[in-house]
């Protein structure tokens, strides 16, 4: 795993409040309880932050996978 | 110390201002943009409403709504000045208040974050303002998004009801248990955000 692999599950853990067992790639938007519009905006507030990225307002609303996240990544300049 | 009446008089003219929306006092120039979103389906749907809403049933709403203390119904818009959805606080007592009625436009609603700020700033006004100690609201008992963002406030479920042949869940939300600084980070980021975005 890549540092940068690293930072985006602690991502999810900080945004949303769930354990990083539960942070793979098939975890999708309103899938479990805490992914939900609130923790969205929590995920994205952290996701900008510890990247120092901005995200489109189209790529805001297309994040909704771990696996989608981590590509999102790349197109904004960040390894993985 | 204001009565009921007064404080409603007040804040149907005054909007109450958030960093990346604001509660605008419904006014009926805003009707048509009201109707179009109580129509869309999921709306129709989740607020258990049988007929089609047009402007003229919307006015004659807000004439009745006129006659009402302890209503208040809000535009919500963002900074660009453009509705982006409604709220409403209801059913004011001295000890109580509701909330509910809240639509997000869907081409808004998962890029910013405006069902929670318009939210905040409304249950701030009903713990602060009003000073009641209870906020209740009801919703159908499949509407998980919306119990799911309830939950994370803080309220807690407290009964059930019929309404029009739904079940509905009632949950009440303590003054005590209130703690909007819990998402003054998200808020303060997508207002900074905006401003960036904006420079």
């Amino acid at each position: 795993m890549t540092d940068n692999e690293a930072k985006l599950i602690d991502c999810f853990v900080q945004g949303l409040g769930i354990e990083a067992g539960l942070v793979t790639d098939d975890l999708t938007y309103n899938s479990v309880r805490q992914w939900d519009s609130v923790g969205h905006m929590a995920l994205m507030t952290e996701i900008e932050t510890v990247f120092d990225i901005m995200l489109d307002t189209e790529d805001i609303i297309g994040l909704s996978s771990v696996a989608k996240a981590k590509a999102l990544l790349v197109k904004y300049g960040v390894a993985i | 110390m204001q009565t009921l009446e007064q404080l409603t008089r007040h804040f149907r003219r005054t909007p109450v201002f958030g960093s990346c929306v604001d509660l605008v006092p419904y006014a009926a120039e805003d009707a048509a943009a009201i109707v179009r979103l109580r129509n869309l389906p999921e709306v129709r749907y989740f607020m258990n409403q049988d007929g089609e809403s047009t402007v003229a049933t919307q006015d004659a709403w807000h004439h009745d709504y006129l006659e009402r203390s302890g209503d208040l119904f809000w535009v919500v818009r963002n900074k660009a000045g453009a509705t982006v959805g409604c709220n409403r606080l209801y059913n004011i007592s001295t000890d109580s208040a509701e909330k509910g009625s809240q639509i997000v436009d869907p081409e808004y609603g998962r890029s910013s974050p405006i069902a929670l700020e318009a939210d905040m700033l409304a249950m701030k006004l009903a713990f602060n303002e009003f000073g009641v100690r209870t906020v209740i609201y009801r919703t159908r008992e499949d509407n998980v998004k919306v119990q799911a963002m309830n939950a994370r406030f803080g309220f807690r479920e407290a009964g059930e009801e019929d309404l029009r042949g739904v079940r509905y869940f009632i949950y009440r939300l303590e003054r005590e248990d209130f703690h909007p600084e819990a998402f003054d980070g998200i808020i303060a980021h997508w207002s900074g955000r905006s401003g960036r975005r904006h420079d």
